[in-house]
């Protein structure tokens, strides 16, 4: 390994860049802002810290349930449309939180005609009706709209390991639900995980989401801190300590799988033999996720499509074709700069271990609020800029204009903190299974770093690649609050389009922009199926 | 070749590679979407919702031949971009709803002070900047609504009453992270002092017949559907609701001037300090309070013209007369941080 100082000096370079605004949030740790927590300390602050603990750990188990559940019973079970289920129970990860929750509040929430038909039905009032609008509700819809983190890595992991772990259980007398959970579970426990770690910082940096349940977290202080009280300081400090949280579960998560490796027995994977399961089982798991795909797909879309029939005339005009445009060119845009990132991060740790903490560093940014996190793009930004006007001023007497602020260089860069921890999983679990002795042996027979991972690490880590593209590019395009704030002049998205729309309770009409949001996230959700097919 | 060389060469390969796919996205990107601009122009930062805007503006660049840029985001996104451009903003007009929105704008000595005979004269004193820094351009009232087949008008009497143990379970609320609830406080804070503002807020809390809500429009239509029997809006989201269903039976209720009023707020605008195109930026400013935009303005969001001498939408016309608590909405704005901090202590979400 002797040209390591080039990439050495490359992966601290990105690590830095990505780093700066998450030291720009910190920074103002130590400005003034104690008035304001000692107002939250006294007034609200246990609420928050109680909600966004219940919020957290019951998307986390929700998500478990349904994203590892399905998986189980797809990939190692005979059930009805099986194939159907496998790409189609992705779907809903083409719906933007926000949007599946607004949906939601419409259908069932307290005027809604799920409970208003409810409450006349049984005669009691709506407003004593269990409603969408509660704890329960927010984590559902979390649930829902998060699962295809697990299901996705789970599904990979049991076509992986599952055969061979089930196998071994089963000779050793073990029944099938007992090998899952003693055996296949656990082996699979590193992708679950590595799936339940994004789930979880989404769930941190969720703003839009639980705006709409009016659900206080520690999030929803942040905004109130920074917008109503009118004290970034205190905001930032609050983001700060999000950051803090998510830097430990990050550093768990990694210490936990550093502690065992796993490495893949086989290369060819041999197809699964399923579970045979009886006629009654069967329709159960039928059932269980056909409803799963309706509450999580079929429901909302069908609804999206009823509210953009009912609002054609108002949102026809609209030059939607520009806006999907620009929503694909961005989430590509995106989604090509950050797997850049997490591929450079993700080989920089395999060959020198001591550098896993300054990426664990460089992927917290996914716990992060994104209006904050822009506000942190932002402030160096603008400060560069004027830096550059100076000089370009005292020694050309030129104007250069704004290079940097409100160019795309600002919202990719964005991007680039705010996404690398979606695209740096796939990768390092794929990179966990390629085994040393093939970099050993390809450098025995010569060939260098980059040349073995051409030649050796590229054909095998495509279908990672693939998926942290299309992954990261899903994200992109639901992604609200950094596009609305670091997009050039112009450069409009169908997310920012919602925004525009439901800023002032235009709700009904915001439903065009965001079907085609759906459809838009669509095609890669498509390719990303397809992507696991090819890989089985 | 020496193994150097070809590291380097493979290293180079790659890195040429992968520079040039970047390139080729940015290229395609900085001079894919991007109109050329010339001649006159004003750039605006904007938080109002931009399909009620734009056919204004467009009526004015069709007028004047000045191009208008827009830039939508939250409020406080935008200023605090605002802060961070500084002096080199791009931006000459900062539009924005609510009074606390610019007069934190004007606190972080953004704005430009703006010498207009025609702003002066024809918005009135309490909807606009004491130090005519910002200016509202449309009225907005936020007012209580009633279930018409619950309660009569004659039962209403004011913000204050709905502390009172009568309408104990019958009360909807917005969320008060929304500013618009926040002036509001802000002005029971300035009619009557802290400590009673708190008792009649907490009163509305015990009040409340079901969580509160987070939008106006939720709240209306769990009013029509039997949840609860008064609450209080924008009247816009109301009138929005009318206009889509002419028999919802909710209807509007002004406190008068015995009861102190009803509370009133702005969209409004801004010259920002650092704009480039002032003279500009002050024509289209006073070209928003001619009849024609005053008009436009109002009837896009069935708000309220500032001007006096505009007709009002039929619809808005139809609710009768408003009284209009003549508080400066200045005031409002001090006193948010103060609302908020109210509203946390007595436990209203």
């Amino acid at each position: 390994m002797r040209h390591q100082p080039i990439r050495l000096l490359t992966v601290i370079l990105v690590c830095v860049v990505t780093a700066v605004p998450i030291v720009v949030v910190m920074a103002h740790l130590f400005a003034d802002g104690d008035e304001i927590w000692q107002h939250l300390a006294e007034t609200i602050l246990w609420d928050l810290i109680r909600n966004t603990v219940v919020l957290l750990s019951g998307v986390l188990l929700g998500t478990t349930i349904l994203g590892v559940g399905a998986a189980w019973l797809v990939t190692a079970c005979e059930i009805p449309a099986r194939g159907f289920f496998t790409w189609a129970l992705f779907l809903p990860f083409a719906f933007p939180t926000y949007v599946l929750g607004y949906v939601a509040l419409e259908l069932g929430g307290i005027s809604g005609p799920l409970i208003l038909q409810l409450s006349r039905v049984s005669g009691i009032p709506a407003a004593e009706l269990p409603n969408m609008q509660s704890a329960f509700g927010v984590i559902l819809v979390m649930s829902l709209a998060f699962y295809p983190y697990v299901y996705l890595l789970a599904t990979a992991a049991f076509r992986k390991t599952g055969h061979s772990g089930l196998e071994v259980a089963r000779i050793l007398g073990h029944r099938p639900f007992s090998a899952f959970f003693r055996v296949v579970l656990p082996m699979a426990r590193p992708w679950i995980s590595a799936g339940l770690l994004l789930v979880a910082m989404e769930t941190l940096a969720d703003f839009g989401t639980v705006s709409i349940f009016n659900y206080d977290t520690f999030t929803t202080a942040i905004y109130k801190a920074w917008y109503g009280l009118h004290s970034l300081p205190a905001a930032a400090q609050m983001a700060a300590f999000l950051l803090a949280f998510s830097l430990v579960l990050l550093g768990t998560e990694r210490w936990a799988r550093s502690r065992k490796r796993f490495f893949d027995v086989s290369i060819t994977e041999r197809p699964m033999r399923r579970l045979v399961l009886t006629r009654f089982q069967r329709w159960a798991a039928f059932t269980a996720l056909s409803l799963l795909l309706i509450a999580g797909f079929l429901l909302p879309f069908v609804h999206l499509c009823h509210q953009t029939i009912a609002h054609w005339g108002a949102e026809h005009n609209v030059p939607y074709a520009e806006l999907v445009r620009s929503t694909l060119v961005a989430g590509g845009a995106g989604a090509f700069s950050v797997t850049l990132i997490a591929v450079l991060l993700a080989y920089a740790v395999r060959s020198r271990p001591g550098l896993s903490p300054l990426t664990t560093f460089a992927t917290a940014g996914y716990a992060l609020p994104g209006s904050v996190l822009a506000v942190g793009v932002f402030i160096p930004l603008a400060w560069l800029d004027n830096r550059i006007y100076d000089f370009s001023m005292a020694w050309f007497d030129y104007d250069p204009g704004l290079l940097l602020n409100g160019t795309l260089v600002t919202m990719l860069a964005a991007y680039m903190v705010r996404f690398p921890a979606v695209a740096y999983q796939p990768i390092t679990a794929a990179l966990e299974k390629i085994r040393p002795a093939f970099d050993e042996c390809a450098r025995s027979l010569g060939h260098g770093g980059f040349s073995s991972m051409r030649r050796i690490h590229l054909p095998l880590m495509t279908p990672a690649i693939g998926s942290a593209l299309l992954l990261v590019m899903i994200d992109v395009m639901k992604e609200m609050p950094i596009t609305l704030m670091t997009r050039p002049f112009g450069w409009d998205t169908l997310a920012t389009r919602i925004f525009e729309l439901t800023s002032e309770g235009e709700y009904a009409r915001a439903a065009m922009p965001s079907l085609l949001l759906v459809m838009s996230g669509l095609v890669p959700v498509y390719l990303l199926t397809r992507l696991g097919k090819n890989g089985k | 070749m020496s193994k150097k060389l070809r590291f380097v060469l493979n290293y180079c390969d790659i890195s040429i590679r992968l520079v040039t796919m970047h390139m080729i996205w940015l290229l395609l990107l900085v001079f894919g979407p991007f109109p050329a601009q010339a001649g006159d122009e004003v750039v605006i930062y904007s938080s109002r919702n931009e399909q009620l805007i734009k056919p204004i503006f467009e009526m004015f660049q069709k007028e004047t031949g000045i191009e208008v840029t827009v830039r939508t985001d939250k409020a406080g996104a935008l200023i605090q971009r605002l802060i961070s451009e500084g002096r080199r903003t791009p931006a000459d007009i900062l539009l924005t709803v609510d009074a606390g929105n610019l007069w934190l704008a004007k606190s972080k000595n953004l704005l430009a002070s703006v010498d207009s005979k025609k702003l002066e004269t024809h918005i009135p004193d309490h909807l606009r900047d004491p130090d005519n820094q910002w200016f509202g351009f449309s009225m907005r009232a936020r007012t209580l609504v009633y279930n018409k087949n619950k309660v009569s008008p004659s039962d209403l009497a004011g913000y204050e009453d709905l502390a009172g143990a009568a309408w104990k379970g019958k009360l909807l609320l917005r969320t008060s992270k929304k500013v618009y609830n926040q002036s509001l406080v802000a002005m029971l804070i300035a009619e009557h002092g802290e400590e009673k503002a708190e008792k009649i807020v907490s009163g509305w809390i015990a009040n409340l017949a079901a969580p509160v809500f987070s939008n106006d429009t939720r709240l209306i239509e769990a009013l029509a559907s039997g949840t609860g029997s008064v609450g209080i809006v924008n009247t816009y989201y109301l009138g929005r609701l009318i206009r889509d269903n002419p028999d919802l039976p909710v209807a509007p209720y002004f406190p008068d001037a015995s009861e102190g009023g009803t509370h009133v707020n702005v969209s409004g605008g801004a010259l920002l300090r650092h704009a480039k195109h002032k003279d500009t930026a002050l024509r289209l400013m006073e070209w928003l309070i001619t009849p024609k935009a005053q008009e436009a303005f109002a009837k896009a969001n069935l708000e309220y013209p500032v001007r006096k001498d505009i007709a009002r939408d039929p619809i808005v016309a139809s609710w009768g007369p408003l009284v209009q608590n003549k508080m400066n909405l200045d005031r409002a704005g001090e006193l948010q941080a103060r609302a908020i901090k109210l509203m946390d202590r007595v436990g209203y979400r």
